[in-house]
């Protein structure tokens, strides 16, 4: 087993290192014309197009350019704003905050929704509630979820003239006023994964069932109730609790979009501020940091799988 | 629709090529009601989208004398802030999603088809090298690409459907190649070799066609993705620009404001849009369902009421 670790964790060092290195070389497609628009824009404190170049590092040639960011990772700045002369890291860091607890909290909630809809579309399968399951399901997976906030937030307004609060409060300051605020955009962001994650648990638990051991326990007599939750459940919730990893990648889509309806001021709305202002650097440091915790969530499940699954051990 | 038509009395055909036809069109719908209607909704949707407009007495960027007008006999869907007629805007917005949608598609599995071949044949390093950047495509999340490469390349339609079409090739190689991979191991396979075929005359007329299938697929399958991608583009304000519509335009710059005196301007889209991407996703699993070979006979075993 730690093999297997070592080794899944050794196959994950190049991928990091050509991660960082696309996301060193990417400033090389800015054309020149964008170069001087960002002159034009007033707000930069920049000079002149040799200034842009330099501190975008387009004059130095792709290996020293690869070189000097692997050198900002190191000291942990991921190098220089272009416009507020700060680094880059401290930027990110300050914004995360409210992204996480948007991301940790949509993640627990469609984990248990997604798990239990999959589950009872599965076993109840071709009847009225599997079809409901399913019609849900496909709707949310269909609706962007820009029309599902803008629901969340009139709906209430319209039959209960309620509307859910709209400014910013953290879990932390104050629990119940940042409850009541995280009410809506973690709806928002959970209908969508927790569609996602009822179609896997779905088609993971229908896999199980047809497996010879379940006709074996129920032709050997046990109640439905235990076949079901004893040799069914613990068989194909394995492979969904992995699967929520890979989810994550769609969480960070998810919550960019819904920062910015909720106008939260986590990494999303940031993202989208800094490639409005053409700050590259940022934009450059956002990227590698979303592409780093992608590949490491995947990292995880594989080892996961690997303690779950012996079979995958050996491969 | 003349589809349906020899369905509804097949029992006048007793003999011939039209029975057959007909037993045939009969049995094929009665297996997957569900999937093949949501393919004939689909056909309905890319017909009314880029034939529809021609038969409309507005222009989908005229504006009009009533601004915000609720649906009525002369505007089917109501007319926006500008007076411009909604129905004739969705229906055009439909083209360019649908663009956006079936372009993307096209060139993903275009693409992933191709380089999966050339990687997997090459072989050795130039695999492995292959599979490190599809690792870091997959690593880096869609929207944060597309929004950074939309602001360098410029938003129009061309550039996002080929962005997401090129980010899509580069996934799906990975789905590609393991097809690719066992093929290659079949019997027929090495009988062609060893009857002396070039190794490009085994890829186009052994392998293409076996794994053609799930290229198909995949790419159905993900459409209402590409879709739903433009959309999300158009709501942050880098999709395609205005005053071209989209559906996602339509839905985020015009509609939103709207939404509760004026409904109708957000009803229109949003319905086509969630309508395509839920009957591309259900046609896509119909056509896993009897495409693909490796699941044919396991659909059969469940009961072939699909598993999506």
């Amino acid at each position: 087993m730690l093999q297997y670790t070592l080794r899944r964790v050794a196959g994950s060092i190049p991928t990091i290192l050509l991660l960082i290195f696309a996301v060193s070389v990417f400033t090389r497609l800015i054309p020149g014309t964008a170069v001087d628009a960002m002159l034009v824009d007033s707000s930069t404190s920049l000079q002149n197009v040799e200034e842009i170049e330099e501190r975008l590092g387009m004059n130095r040639s792709i290996p020293e350019a690869y070189f000097d960011y692997l050198l900002s990772i190191a000291d942990g700045s991921l190098g220089t704003s272009l416009y507020a002369d700060q680094d880059v890291w401290p930027i990110i860091r300050g914004r995360a905050l409210p992204t996480i607890q948007l991301a940790v909290m949509a993640m627990l909630i469609s984990g248990v929704l997604g798990v239990a809809v999959g589950v009872l579309s599965a076993v109840k399968r071709n009847s009225i509630w599997d079809y409901m399951a399913r019609l849900m399901v496909n709707t949310s997976l269909g609706v962007p979820n820009f029309v599902v906030a803008t629901v969340v937030v009139i709906l209430p307004a319209y039959f209960w003239r309620w509307t859910p609060p709209l400014r910013y409060t953290s879990m932390f300051d104050d629990p119940v006023a940042g409850f009541f605020f995280f009410l809506a955009p973690v709806l928002t962001l959970a209908t969508a994964l927790s569609a996602a994650i009822a179609r896997l648990t779905r088609t993971a638990t229908l896999e199980v069932m047809n497996e010879d051991y379940v006709r074996t326990a129920r032709s050997k007599g046990l109640p439905e109730g235990t076949v079901i939750y004893r040799h069914v459940l613990r068989n194909s919730l394995m492979p969904v609790v992995t699967l929520l990893g890979v989810q994550i990648a769609f969480l960070l889509n998810g919550s960019i979009i819904t920062e910015q309806v909720f106008s939260i001021p986590g990494v999303g709305t940031l993202l989208i501020q800094k490639i409005a202002e053409r700050d590259w650097p940022v934009v450059q440091g956002l990227t590698l940091v979303g592409g780093t915790i992608v590949a490491l969530a995947n990292l995880g499940v594989d080892i996961l799988y690997g303690y779950i699954n012996p079979r995958i051990r050996l491969s | 629709m003349a589809v349906t038509a020899p369905s509804a009395q097949p029992r006048v055909f007793t003999s011939g090529r039209a029975a057959r036809t007909a037993r045939w069109l009969v049995r094929f719908i009665q297996r997957d009601p569900v999937g093949i209607s949501s393919g004939v909704v689909l056909v309905v949707i890319v017909l009314a989208s880029f034939v529809g407009p021609m038969f409309l007495p507005y222009q989908p960027n005229a504006l009009g004398d009533t601004n915000i007008a609720a649906p009525s006999l002369s505007h089917l869907a109501g007319t926006d802030q500008y007076g411009r007629d909604v129905f004739t805007r969705t229906l055009y917005g439909g083209r360019t999603s649908l663009t956006v949608g079936f372009v993307a598609a096209f060139v993903g599995s275009a693409g992933a088809l191709g380089l999966a071949l050339v990687f997997t044949y090459a072989g050795g390093k130039w695999d492995y090298v292959w599979n490190r950047i599809v690792d870091v495509n997959m690593a880096l999340p869609g929207l944060v690409l597309l929004l950074v490469l939309v602001t360098i390349f410029g938003p129009s339609v061309f550039t996002i459907a080929v962005i997401l079409g090129v980010r899509a090739a580069i996934t799906g190689t990975r789905v590609m190649r393991s097809v690719i991979l066992s093929t290659k191991t079949e019997d027929y396979i090495l009988g062609a070799v060893s009857l002396g075929a070039s190794p490009v005359r085994v890829m186009v007329r052994h392998i293409v066609p076996n794994v053609i299938a799930v290229s198909i697929v995949t790419s159905t399958l993900a459409v209402g993705g590409y879709i739903t991608a433009e959309a999300s583009l158009s709501f942050l304000g880098l999709g395609v620009q205005p005053p071209t519509p989209t559906w996602g335009g339509m839905m985020s710059i015009d509609g939103r404001a709207y939404i509760l005196r004026q409904p109708w301007m957000l009803i229109a889209p949003a319905t086509m849009l969630t309508l395509t991407v839920i009957t591309a996703n259900m046609f896509g699993d119909f056509l896993r369902d009897t495409m693909d070979p490796r699941l044919r006979g396991a659909s059969g075993r469940r009961g072939g009421a699909g598993s999506s």
